[in-house]
């Protein structure tokens, strides 16, 4: 044993040691000072003298004398049970809250417990093993709040950076306008024709090829080009693959040796016009067998479609070099694409295209980032058998996201938005942190419950969640039920109410 | 299949069993007072004497009414009045800072220990004097440790189930084992959080240069969340009687193979804690538990701030006041108000409960109560366990034979007491159950305004009928005394 302390003090006789202390034996002056008496460790002075501070005993004699005898200590009959039955007796139901992750976000209806779910933070903290988010309810139940608050505005005071795909038009402007405000910064807004932003498919900052050096899967320009060509073309066959990877590599090279960067109209005219390098082998161009000819013919049609499709759907948003004027070092960057058509093809690519160049432009520097996929099941529209998917991109995406800080929220109504197997079921399926709000109807719910491994108990409450009331789940702890908490300029800059109500006109200012 | 609820009974036992509900002490001195009586009358014959012994008969019967817990007497009442009157001198302080400790904590030790494992961690271990017998070495020693608890969020039965049954193979596991333990206390405490610290946090948080208006909107939200959620911290306290541990050991008892086979015993305490799902976050050493007790007697300052604190005894830090209705405690920064109470034994729920059940005390008291909830578990062996119950179900069966030839009709208290008896004598037929006498304890805070204090007790009062408890009892004139059953010492239950 290496140490064993003294006592240390007692209240009365006994074999106690010499700092022993009799009650009223050694009487001090009351101090009614506060800062007296609350010094810790430091005795009352006494007296002086003989009879000073007669007035200020604390406590007389006969007091203290009555209340040693009548200080009977204050047990209490108690009943007489089994171990078995007294197990209801346990007050330990509730765990002490870890340090909190982040600003919080909500209360526990439960336990009154603050909840805060900063994706970095809980990583951390080993909460979670994946630092994605999704956030599912009805139209209405107040998960775009929480994600304009807890994931945008809050994160971006944190110093985190931002990316959100505004998809809802409100008024002439996306909804989260009032958040970029709030944040002081420019909304990037995407429209067809040449008044848009304009990110650049081959933006150099872009890797070209879908291999980093380790050998490892990523997302370059040569799967962002294939993902376009196949929503203009449909399923790539081998030849057209081929010719579409070499007018790539020669629109790189032609562009570059004009000393500017490539574009998709480079890959066009590259398609329509390949070089004599395009042939596979030297051996087929010298036998006659593949001519520059043929590898044309291998891509007219798929450049046909491409061109439709760049100078249509995509026109102006992808197919021009990346705005200078674009801030990438802005702490929220909203990618306002309600301006674009509901049913247009555009605005996945767009959401793939940018997550992509963000992630390419992030891994060089250091940082903890978040990208809000609002609408998150426009990600699923574009998938058809054997093509590559705008979601199965940002599943990679996802996937090697926390090598660069970075955490995908997706916002969805229902899970049956998705259909199951597709890449973006993963983004759900993979995510650590779930805030799932009002399931008004009862298939929804039940799926929700599956999908989460809910206990059966939450079926009615899942149906029957208030506004701003959800039900959270993070890794692999119980899930709770949490009411969100906003402050008074949250709830002004949340509002998307305001065109329902008179005077509509004259709000907005946050 | 659906998952049937666990459920718990711990209701039915609304009096003392024993002769005229009485306990062997109260039947002793009855017995002999009637002697002297009796005597008295016969020497002299007088009226006087008739009347004087039996007006304190009556006296007598009703103080001791309210000694077997069958509700409050006015006479209990007006004792308790009186007591507190004859030792309380109106203007002075009940309790002041740097003298001995209050007398209600009676004689006590302030020890430490550190294994040679852990020199610089030591804990903190509280010899309690065996009052009764005005003895140490028939005392207790007693050690605190801080529990993570378990099982909040929305569960689904069959872990809700599960988490109850480890929770019962724990009391029933000490109760059983060969170790030197006869009671464990479990206290939470809940308090809002700390506004200046979740400021602080969130301050630090928010980056430079962040744009004005969100600056705002963030130190908002801090003060949103400090208003409105409540933090948990959760402790056990195990009692290890004196006299069994040093039986235990083998060769002399010193003080340090006393230390060292506590340290044993606490260490195999936590080891089946955690097996019951409730992580260790720390054993408590001297600074540790003095602050957590000053903590409980001023909330304003942190339950881990040790700042000042040297010993245990440091806890008790602050002039008291006791009032017939609180106990107030002059704060670092204010005064604060405090009250006890406990569950008396005729107000515990007849109806079966579930695992959760302390829900009702722990968290559904809103507004948010500052308050500690203490559930206090004196482990009574298996055999004595049975003996208990079976003496107990003989007096039952007697006073419902009695009530039967008499043709009294039934209130139903006898039948719920029976089936009380008979229920622990079914459960102690099954392996690792024991005998327990549970005591559970609320004691809440108010700061700087007593109507505060009243309106928490409300607050706690009406939670506790949620949950079925017909009522709390408030211990008026009694909370200077009381508070020692909340602090995390295992005091305050009677066997």
């Amino acid at each position: 044993m290496t140490t064993t302390a003294v006592p240390q003090q007692s209240n009365g006789a006994g074999p106690v040691p010499e700092q022993a202390a009799r009650p009223g034996r050694h009487r001090r002056p009351w101090q009614r000072g506060r800062d007296a008496t609350r010094q810790q460790g430091t005795e009352p002075s006494p007296p002086t003298g003989p009879g000073q501070d007669q007035q200020q005993e604390w406590e007389p004699t006969a007091h203290r004398k009555r209340r040693r005898w009548l200080s009977y200590e204050a047990d209490t009959e108690t009943i007489f049970t089994s171990t078995r039955q007294a197990g209801a007796l346990n007050t330990a139901i509730v765990s002490t809250h870890p340090p909190l992750a982040g600003p919080i976000m909500g209360i526990d209806v439960h336990t009154g417990q603050p909840v805060s779910t900063d994706p970095h933070l809980l990583y951390d903290q080993k909460r979670i093993t994946s630092p994605n988010v999704v956030v599912l309810g009805d139209i209405s139940s107040g998960k775009s709040s929480l994600v304009k608050t807890q994931y945008c505005v809050r994160p971006v005071a944190m110093g985190r950076q931002v990316a959100v795909f505004d998809r809802k038009d409100q008024q002439g402007r996306g909804e989260y306008a009032r958040a970029a405000e709030v944040c002081e910064v420019p909304v990037i807004r995407f429209a067809r024709g040449s008044n848009g932003t304009a990110i650049n498919l081959l933006d150099p900052r872009i890797s070209a090829t879908s291999l980093d050096d380790a050998g490892e899967d990523r997302v370059g320009q040569d799967r962002l080009l294939l993902m376009v060509a196949e929503h203009a073309h449909g399923r790539l066959s081998s030849t057209e693959h081929y010719a579409l990877r070499a007018a790539h590599q020669a629109a790189l090279l032609r562009a570059g040796e004009a000393g500017r960067v490539a574009t998709l109209h480079d890959v066009l005219d590259c398609l329509l016009d390949p070089l004599a390098s395009a042939i596979p082998r030297e051996h087929l161009a010298g036998s006659g067998m593949v001519t520059v000819e043929t590898v044309t013919g291998w891509g007219l049609q798929l450049a046909l479609d491409l061109d439709r499709f760049i100078r249509g759907d995509l026109s102006g948003l992808i197919d021009r070099e990346t705005d200078e004027t674009l801030n990438l070092d802005a702490p929220l960057l909203v990618f306002d694409t309600s301006a674009l058509p509901e049913e247009s093809p555009a605005l996945a690519l767009i959401m793939a295209l940018v997550a992509s160049f963000l992630t390419a432009v992030w891994a060089h520097k250091p940082g903890q980032r978040i990208i809000v996929l609002e609408e998150g099941y426009h990600t699923t529209r574009l998938q058809s058998s054997g093509t590559t998917s705008v979601a199965s991109i940002l599943r990679s995406l996802a996937k090697r996201g926390r090598g660069i800080g970075l955490s995908f929220v997706t916002v969805l109504h229902h899970i049956s938005d998705i259909p199951p197997g597709s890449d973006a079921m993963s983004l759900v399926r993979e995510a650590d942190i779930v805030h799932i709000y009002q399931q008004s109807r009862a298939d929804d719910a039940e799926q929700a419950m599956a999908q989460f491994r809910l206990p059966p108990s939450l079926f009615d409450t899942l149906g029957s969640l208030a506004q701003g009331c959800h039900i959270l789940k993070i890794g692999t702890e119980a899930p709770r039920q949490v009411r969100h908490l906003r402050t008074t300029m949250e709830k002004k800059m949340t509002d998307t109410d305001g065109a329902m109500r008179t005077g509509a006109g004259r709000e907005g200012a946050v | 299949m659906a998952t049937q609820e666990r459920t718990y009974v711990l209701g039915g036992e609304t009096r003392r069993r024993g002769l005229f509900a009485a306990s062997g002490r109260q039947i002793t001195v009855g017995v002999g007072f009637v002697g002297v009586w009796m005597l008295a009358l016969l020497e002299t014959r007088s009226v006087v004497v008739l009347l004087v012994g039996l007006a304190a008969g009556m006296a007598g019967a009703a103080l001791m009414r309210r000694r077997t817990a069958m509700g409050e007497s006015w006479m209990g009442k007006a004792w308790d009045g009186a007591a507190f009157r004859a030792t309380h001198r109106h203007g002075a302080p009940d309790f002041v800072p740097g003298e001995a400790l209050p007398p209600e904590v009676g004689e006590v030790r302030m020890l430490a220990y550190a294994p040679p494992s852990a020199p610089s961690a030591p804990m903190a271990l509280v010899h309690h004097r065996d009052h009764k017998r005005r003895s140490w070495a028939t005392g207790h020693l007693t050690a605190v440790f801080e529990i993570q608890g378990s099982g909040d969020g929305i569960l689904p039965m069959r872990q809700v189930n599960t988490s109850g049954l480890l929770f019962e193979r724990l009391l029933g596991g000490l109760a059983s084992a060969e170790i030197p333990v006869d009671q464990l206390d479990v206290a939470t405490r809940i308090l809002p959080v700390h506004p200046n610290a979740y400021r602080a946090q969130m301050d630090a948080l928010v980056v430079p240069g962040t744009p004005a208006k969100l600056a705002r909107s963030m130190r908002e939200l801090s003060a949103a969340a400090a208003g409105n959620t409540e933090e948990y911290r959760s402790y056990c306290t195990v009692r290890i009687p004196v006299a069994q541990l040093v039986a235990s050991i083998s060769g002399t008892a010193d003080l340090e193979r006393v230390a060292e086979e506590t340290f044993e015993v606490i260490g195999e305490v936590v080891r089946r804690v955690d097996g019951a799902g409730y992580r260790l976050r720390t054993v408590l050493g001297p600074r540790r538990l003095g602050a957590l007790i000053r903590h409980l007697h001023d909330p304003d300052v942190g339950i881990d701030n040790q700042e000042g604190i040297a010993t245990v005894a440091d806890g008790w830090g602050y002039t008291r006041w006791a009032d017939p209705h609180h106990v107030r405690i002059e704060g670092a920064a204010r005064d604060w108000y405090h009250a006890v109470a406990h569950v008396p034994r005729d107000a515990w729920p007849a109806q079966p409960v579930n695992a959760r059940w302390m829900e009702h005390l722990v968290t559904r008291v809103n507004p948010a109560t500052i308050r500690t909830v203490v559930s206090q578990f004196r482990l009574v062996p298996k055999a004595r366990a049975r003996d208990l119950a079976r003496i107990g179900m003989t007096y039952d069966v007697a006073t419902a034979t009695t009530e039967r030839k008499r043709g009294q009709v039934s209130t139903g208290e006898t039948e719920a007491s029976m089936s009380a008896s008979r229920r622990v004598l079914q459960d102690l037929l099954r392996p690792v159950v024991g005998g327990v006498l549970p005591a559970v304890r609320v004691m809440i805070s108010a700061p700087e305004d007593p109507n505060l204090l009243t309106a928490a007790r409300r607050r706690v009062t009406s939670a506790a009928e949620d949950g079925g408890l017909t009522r709390l009892a408030w211990q008026d004139n009694r909370h200077h005394k009381a508070m020692l059953t909340a602090l995390p010492m295992a005091r305050g239950v009677r066997e």
